[in-house]
Parts: structure tokens; C-alpha cells; sequence
């Protein structure tokens, strides 16, 4: 369909000609080509906001389950450096995510203030739960940046049980040992937080 | 030697120059597409092609194991083409054959291009492929099939991807091979083609043809396989049609209502309010 112009609310199929890349921005289910066209990618309804000028596809077929933009994900913490850490992500939106898919937390959108080093807030093993700020390489660059974001659920880096947080500290249940963290203001509430609804267990 | 051999055993056309079932040289066998046939699947499709009986199963993008064949930056596309015992006439082993391995990776090759691969690094996409009952050109129309259940399984692509069969059997240039033709033939070309972006993702030659009779074949190919890309269009719309009433029959008609609206009232912000939850 080469000669019709794409109105919002078409139906499109993987391929067809959505306009030229001076007309629109291409934004999800959508895809540019080497020849400046712009192509639907998915099978969905068009979208067009023409005070924005962009362009995307609201996809009618499932959609597989992955970390996208502004997605509220839930992540283990892999890996602490000095500026970064790297999270295992585990559950997108409520859903569980079903590849292995991991995200970065750079130091300056780790907190709202002034972080000396990552240590400081997180590490290995706690779990996180965090806002997708954009895909870099294969990767989320995510932020903590926030009340409710932050880490929900870590462990004793002494003895390994579970820290409580009571009276505005963090102390271990077991050894009395006081940790820091970036917390979120759910802190200690996991389990409600992964099992809000039909998603299933993400550990498997 | 083989050539005037054949044609001497079996005859390809009648007087009116028509073949063994009727066709013409460049028209294709009666053919049935249907999508999402199989419901455990995350995409399906279903293609009868001649006597060809093909279901295609997607399952993924999913975690890959072994975890060592995950590729960094893309997913790892994984077709596997199976025939079924009962396909072909006489008893086919059950164990994958040299030839299965062979159009399992063909068929990869094929919808690999037309895929955004990247988007799902580390993860697998599956395609299995079942042959129920087989006749000639079992590749193309699985190649056909395998697309549109990926289209189904809401996999991002390029494009769909159309394949068919040109050859050349009783000394004429003949689309859309049978069975027959092709054994007797003297060559079979399955082609496919991402039709709406005008480029070849499957050639390959068995037998032989001149170039002229090459460049010929790929001319009239493409008529056949525009029918069939519009039959993959059209099944895709119509499967699209009838997920969008599933969806207005479970959730209550949403506030969005500038553009859209032909004939069917359904919602499409699906996502919206599940993410509110």
C-alpha cells in the first residue's frame, strides 16, 4: 500500500510504509530504514500525535515482556563498582521478564544528593527496584532517583540475615550490625511489591 | 540425458499445455493460511499449500539455554523444521535428518534479516515447524508460515517474508512446483522473498538452469508471490481483528476515541491500563 497516506487509528502489519522520516518521529513498533522511509514493525493500530509530530504503534498482538522507557522494574543488585552497580532484572512493570536482562545505576542517578561511592548505597545481593530511564547497547540505564526507588529488600554483609528497618536505621535482625543503603520508601514490603498481581514467581 | 528421459516417463501437461492438476505454468496450487492455531503457543500459524499441511509454532523471545549459545547483543533466532512420520508416503524415520537439519537452517537464514534480533540480547526466539503432510516445496510454505507466526507472536520485523518454489520440469519454466514436477523436473528453485521490501532472503538451485531461464523464473515469481503476501496481510488483519474483540470483550471501552473507528468499537489501550495496577 505504497499510495495511501497513514491516518491514525490504521491497522498496520510488520513492514508497511508508515511515511518519510521528514514527516514523523519514529517511536515504538516503528522502525527507519537505510532509505529515510519508516516502516511498522509490529501489528498494532497507528498513533500519530501531530502537535509532537511522532509516530508510533500500539501493538495488538502480545508484546513480548521487556524493560522499555519509564518501566518501574524490580532487579537484583550483581555487581557494586566505585561509580556504578549492575542489576539482574527480574520483573518489568509486574511482570515477570522472561530473559535474563540487566540494567546499570551510574552514581549520579543513584540519589538525590551528593554520593561519595556506590558502596555507600547498595550491595551485591540487595534487592532493587528502580525506573528505566533508557536502553543503551543492550543494556537499561536505570534510576533510583526517588522516594519509592531504591533498595527493598538486602542482607547483612556480616552474617547474612536480613536487615530491619527500625527507628530510621537499618540493623541486622541477627548480629545488631547497622548498614546504609539508598532505601525505598517500601523497604521490607518485597513480597507485596513482586506479587502485586498474576506475575509468577520470578525466581526460577 | 536425464531430461528427455523423464519427460518420456511421466507426462507434465496435456494438450492444452495445462499441468497434471490444471494449473498453468505461472499459477500457484490452491493455498489456506490461519493464524493462531495453537493457543499454548505465544505465535502461531497454519498453511496449507497444495497438498502441503505446515504448523508453525514461535515461543519466546525467552530465556536461552544453554546459557553459553547466548550471543550478547541479539537474541539467537532457532528454527527447527520437523517432518512428521505420516507426512510423506512412505514411513519417514523420526530422527532429524541431514535434510531437516538443512531446511531448519535455510529457513533460519531466511526470516534472520527480517528480525530486530538486537532488541532481546541474550535471549532465544523459537521456531518449531511441523510437518503434517508434505508435497513439494515444503520449505517455501514453511518459510511463509514461519513468518506470519512470528508476525502473530508480536516479534518486531522488517517485514514478512513470502517464499515460493519456481523450477523447470518438461523443458518449461513452471512456478509453484508439486511434488511430482520436482522429482521429475530438471530444477527446483525455492525463493523467498520479503516482498514489501523487494528483497530475496532465500535462492537456492537444485538442478540446472541457464541464466536467461534464472533471470526469466525470477520474473515470474514475482506475481505468485505477491498473492501469497497479500494472503499473509489479509490473515494478519483478520487474526488482528478478532484478538481486538477478545480485548473489548474483557475490558471496558477506554477514553480514547479521536481517530479511530471504521466498524469495530474495541479499545486498543490495553497497555495503559494494566500498567496502572
Amino acid at each position: 500500500m505504497p499510495n495511501k497516506r497513514i491516518k491514525d487509528g490504521d491497522r498496520v502489519l510488520p513492514g508497511d510504509r508508515l511515511g518519510v522520516i521528514e514527516e514523523f518521529i519514529p517511536g515504538p513498533g516503528t522502525f527507519q530504514d537505510q532509505d529515510d522511509i519508516i516502516y511498522a514493525s509490529v501489528t498494532g493500530l497507528v498513533r500519530i500525535d501531530m502537535s509532537e509530530r511522532k509516530i508510533h504503534i500500539e501493538a495488538i498482538t502480545r508484546t513480548p515482556i521487556f524493560p522499555q522507557r519509564n518501566d518501574i522494574i524490580i532487579g537484583e543488585v550483581q555487581h557494586v563498582g566505585k561509580k556504578a552497580v549492575i542489576i539482574n532484572i527480574f520483573q518489568v512493570s509486574g511482570n515477570s521478564c522472561p530473559i535474563p536482562y540487566s540494567g546499570s545505576i551510574y552514581i549520579k542517578n543513584a540519589a538525590a544528593g551528593y554520593v561519595e561511592q556506590m558502596r555507600d548505597l547498595f550491595r551485591p545481593g540487595d534487592i532493587v527496584i528502580a525506573r528505566v530511564q533508557k536502553q543503551v547497547l543492550g543494556m537499561a540505564r536505570l534510576s533510583t532517583v526517588g522516594p519509592r526507588l531504591g533498595v527493598i529488600h538486602s542482607l547483612c554483609s556480616r552474617c547474612g540475615h536480613s536487615l530491619i528497618h527500625q527507628n530510621r536505621r537499618l540493623t541486622c535482625s541477627n548480629c545488631g550490625n547497622v548498614e546504609q543503603r539508598k532505601l525505598s520508601k517500601d523497604y521490607g514490603k518485597i513480597y507485596e511489591l513482586m506479587h502485586a498481581d498474576k506475575s509468577d514467581s520470578p525466581t526460577s | 540425458m536425464n531430461e528427455t528421459d523423464s519427460v518420456d516417463k511421466v507426462k507434465l501437461f496435456d494438450e492444452k499445455g495445462l499441468r497434471l492438476d490444471g494449473r498453468r505454468v505461472d499459477e500457484l496450487r490452491p493455498f489456506k493460511l490461519e493464524v493462531g492455531s495453537l493457543s499454548r503457543a505465544d505465535g502461531s500459524a497454519y498453511i496449507e499449500h497444495g497438498r502441503n499441511k505446515i504448523l508453525a509454532a514461535v515461543y519466546g523471545p525467552r530465556e536461552l539455554h544453554p546459557r553459553h549459545r547466548a550471543i550478547a547483543d541479539r537474541a539467537l533466532l532457532r528454527v527447527t523444521y520437523r517432518m512428521g512420520t505420516f507426512s510423506v508416503g512412505e514411513r519417514k524415520r523420526p530422527a532429524p535428518s541431514r535434510r531437516e537439519h538443512e531446511i531448519s537452517m535455510v529457513i533460519r537464514q531466511a526470516l534472520e534479516p527480517m528480525l530486530f534480533l538486537e532488541m532481546y540480547p541474550r535471549a532465544a526466539i523459537d521456531v518449531f515447524i511441523q510437518v503434517l503432510e508434505a508435497d513439494g516445496g515444503s520449505r517455501c510454505a514453511s518459510t511463509t508460515v514461519a513468518s506470519v507466526a512470528l508476525a502473530n507472536a508480536g516479534i518486531p520485523m522488517r517485514g514478512l517474508v513470502t517464499g515460493v518454489a519456481v523450477g523447470k520440469a518438461g523443458g518449461k519454466l513452471l512456478v509453484d512446483l508439486s511434488d511430482l514436477e520436482d522429482k521429475v523436473g530438471e530444477a527446483d528453485v525455492p525463493i523467498a522473498m520479503a516482498f514489501g521490501r523487494g528483497k530475496y532472503t532465500l535462492l537456492q538451485m537444485d538442478g540446472k538452469l541457464s541464466k536467461d531461464e534464472l533471470a526469466k523464473s525470477l520474473e515470474m515469481i514475482e506475481g505468485a508471490i505477491e498473492k501469497i503476501y497479500e494472503k499473509q496481510q489479509h490473515v494478519l488483519r483478520e487474526g488482528f481483528i478478532q484478538i481486538r474483540e477478545e480485548i473489548g470483550e474483557s475490558e471496558e471501552p477506554s477514553s480514547e476515541d479521536e481517530g479511530d473507528g471504521p466498524d469495530t468499537e474495541i479499545p486498543g489501550a490495553d497497555t495503559e491500563s494494566t500498567e496502572s495496577d
